[in-house]
């Protein structure tokens, strides 16, 4: 059990990418509450129609936008864990 | 004044009670459907029958375990998707754009950012322990019994709440399919979802949940194409007619209540984006396959499926307002969803796609709400059994049997939980449940857990007692805020103004942590800190070298 424990932290290297990590959580949290933040304090931006005179406002387009951003940057975790796993 | 408001909420509620009855008249186009209950059947019996095949074939404690090494990352990413499209988001977030327009998809969004914070900040350290469960984790640094009595209350609080989410839309499915009374609804729910722990258990829950993304993936694609298809491919002039069907207008297509209740916004979007790290349930998916790459893979498989689902809410959620709103097919005389508010996509796919459409999606979901209160009972037994009763109160003077009977009746108790809980909550919209699960999960075990993997000066007293009172907080605001207060009890207004409380609770749990951990002089802080330093992490993130 102890060696369980122990094995993976005593390699030296930093557990996960936690620079990695925190740089990816950093751009979905500014995204994601830019989002909410708009939609909170500055409504009026979001209401508006993204093509003039059209019925979808930016706040559609801007919460697919998240929702892909989501996919995309778990998409770059992955690539750039795996291929360091490789190496 | 708001007393006698109250007064009428109760009586408005009291009053609402046979209103079930109604369900029996109208189901979703008259009478009993037949070829949607017969689908219907079908699909349930087919899911049992896997789970049956897949329990008998697994014999052994390890096979459970090792099932994971067998299946590719593609398989297990749509599982993990199928763990996250419950019924109760889907159908939740369909009711909630149908009731108030784009303030619905606000919470579809926020369910996609859950997965990325666990893959970016938790799986890999997790992994790295070694350890599977949240309780487990907490374990490997700190004092065995204190954390595992507040772990497991805390797990048995958030399951919970998300049982709710799963027992209102499962009771509410089967009264407008079968035109039965809601309490009886409620009971078939319950004791089907018994059975499904007892007979199939978790072991089989890895390939429901992977014929189930599946299943509901095409479903959901197949029903937002006819809904397209409906309005000639122009989502504009989808839009156009759900504004003309919806009482506020142009209004609904921009969000409304995050500019009338900025505070409450942000705890929202806190509880949605942190929320899902502290699952208890959802935390073991990602270790079913036993190396690091095919994981990774099969959480990036995960998020593209789960995101492509959250993202035709944006079109299932509009369709049903603009194709069933004012339609005297599925609409009452009051202008009330027949069936409930949550039920918006059952009659959609019955307006889009006939009987055969209704059957389908309603079999699909019942089946989602079955396997995931399955799981989510399981989880909140083996807490029982397994945390509580073996690890603390017999020490390891328990034996497997007792262990086991334990758990029994543990799934029994909480089936009976669920169905009352499930009663008391009816009228409220499912997606909105799972928010507040989430908000608890954020107060309380996210802050542990994300505490044990990265700050070595975390104590067990500091754990506890920062963990404690973050559950306890949030449950006492969530009881005084408006889902509890307002929701069940039926006053007007709220005593606790927040909700979810997140953004309260959630830095209160952080700083409780923190300062109790820093003030610590107790013999088991010591212990606390050379484990700490012993398992090596000694350098703080930023200063790891670049790998």
């Amino acid at each position: 059990m102890a060696e369980q424990i122990s094995s993976p932290f005593q390699a030296g290297v930093g557990i996960g990418r936690p620079r990695l990590g925190f740089a990816l959580t950093a751009i979905l949290i500014v995204f994601y509450f830019g989002f909410v933040g708009l939609g909170a304090f500055a409504p009026a931006v979001l209401a508006k129609p993204l093509v003039d005179g059209g019925t979808v406002t930016v706040a559609f387009a801007y919460g697919l936008f998240v929702i892909a951003l989501g996919v995309v940057l778990t998409g770059i975790y992955v690539l750039i864990a795996n291929r360091e796993g490789i190496r | 004044m708001s007393v006698s408001a109250a007064r009428r909420t109760l009586i408005g509620l009291a009053l609402l009670a046979p209103a079930p009855a109604l369900a029996q008249t109208g189901g979703a186009g008259g009478g009993l459907n037949l070829t949607a209950i017969a689908l219907f059947t079908t699909v349930v019996i087919g899911t049992l029958h896997i789970t049956y095949r897949a329990a008998k074939r697994t014999q052994s404690a390890s096979d459970f375990y090792t099932a994971g090494g067998r299946i590719t990352g593609f398989q297990n990413g749509l599982a993990i998707a199928g763990d996250f499209i419950s019924a109760g988001a889907f159908l939740g977030l369909a009711g909630l754009v149908y009731g108030n327009g784009f303030d619905g998809l606000i919470y579809a969004v926020g369910y996609t950012t859950g997965l990325p914070i666990v893959v970016f900040l938790m799986a890999e350290r997790l992994r790295a322990l070694g350890r599977f469960t949240f309780t487990d984790v907490a374990c490997t640094r700190l004092q065995e019994k204190p954390v595992r009595i507040f772990a497991a209350s805390a797990s048995l609080v958030v399951i919970a709440f998300y049982l709710i989410a799963q027992m209102v839309g499962g009771g509410q499915l089967i009264r407008l399919l079968l035109g039965l009374d809601y309490i009886y609804a409620q009971f078939i729910v319950g004791i089907l979802m018994i059975c499904y722990v007892l007979f199939g258990g978790m072991v089989a829950t890895t390939w429901v949940q992977i014929t189930k993304a599946v299943l509901f993936i095409i479903g959901g694609t197949v029903i937002a194409l006819l809904v397209m298809a409906h309005f000639g491919f122009d989502y504009g002039a989808l839009l156009r007619q759900a504004v003309s069907r919806h009482p506020r207008g142009e209004s609904i297509l921009t969000p409304q209540f995050l500019s009338r209740d900025p505070i409450s916004a942000i705890s929202l979007g806190l509880a949605l984006m942190f929320g899902t790290a502290g699952l208890p349930h959802i935390l073991m998916r990602f270790f079913t396959v036993p190396d690091a790459r095919a994981a990774r893979i099969s959480v990036f498989w995960a998020s593209v499926w789960m995101n492509y689902f959250f993202a035709l809410v944006f079109i299932i959620g509009f369709g049903a307002l603009a194709l069933v709103a004012k339609n005297p097919a599925y609409v009452n005389a009051a202008g009330g969803l027949i069936g409930g508010g949550n039920m918006a996509a059952i009659h959609l796919s019955h307006a889009v796609g006939g009987d055969l459409m209704l059957g389908f999606i309603s079999a699909v979901a019942f089946a989602t709400i079955l396997a995931v209160v399955a799981g989510l009972t399981l989880a909140g037994a083996t807490a029982v059994s397994h945390d509580l009763y073996a690890s603390v109160f017999r020490r390891a003077g328990a034996s497997d049997a007792s262990e086991v009977r334990v758990s029994r009746y543990a799934t029994v108790v909480l089936g009976i939980v669920a169905i009352g809980l499930g009663i008391a909550f009816q009228n409220q919209n499912v997606a909105y449940m799972v928010s507040l699960a989430f908000s608890i999960a954020c107060s309380s075990t996210l802050p542990l857990l994300i505490l044990v993997l990265y700050w070595p000066g975390l104590t067990t007293r500091g754990a506890v007692t920062g963990g404690c009172v973050g559950l306890g907080t949030a449950l006492l605001f969530t009881i005084l805020g408006r889902p509890v207060w307002v929701g069940v009890l039926g006053y007007a207004t709220p005593i606790f103004p927040i909700d979810p409380p997140t953004i309260v609770t959630m830095p209160l749990a952080f700083l409780v942590c923190y300062v109790v951990s820093v003030m610590d002089r107790s013999p088991q802080a010591g212990i606390d800190h050379q484990r700490s330093a012993s398992i090596g992490r000694t350098a703080p993130p930023a200063s790891v070298p670049a790998e």
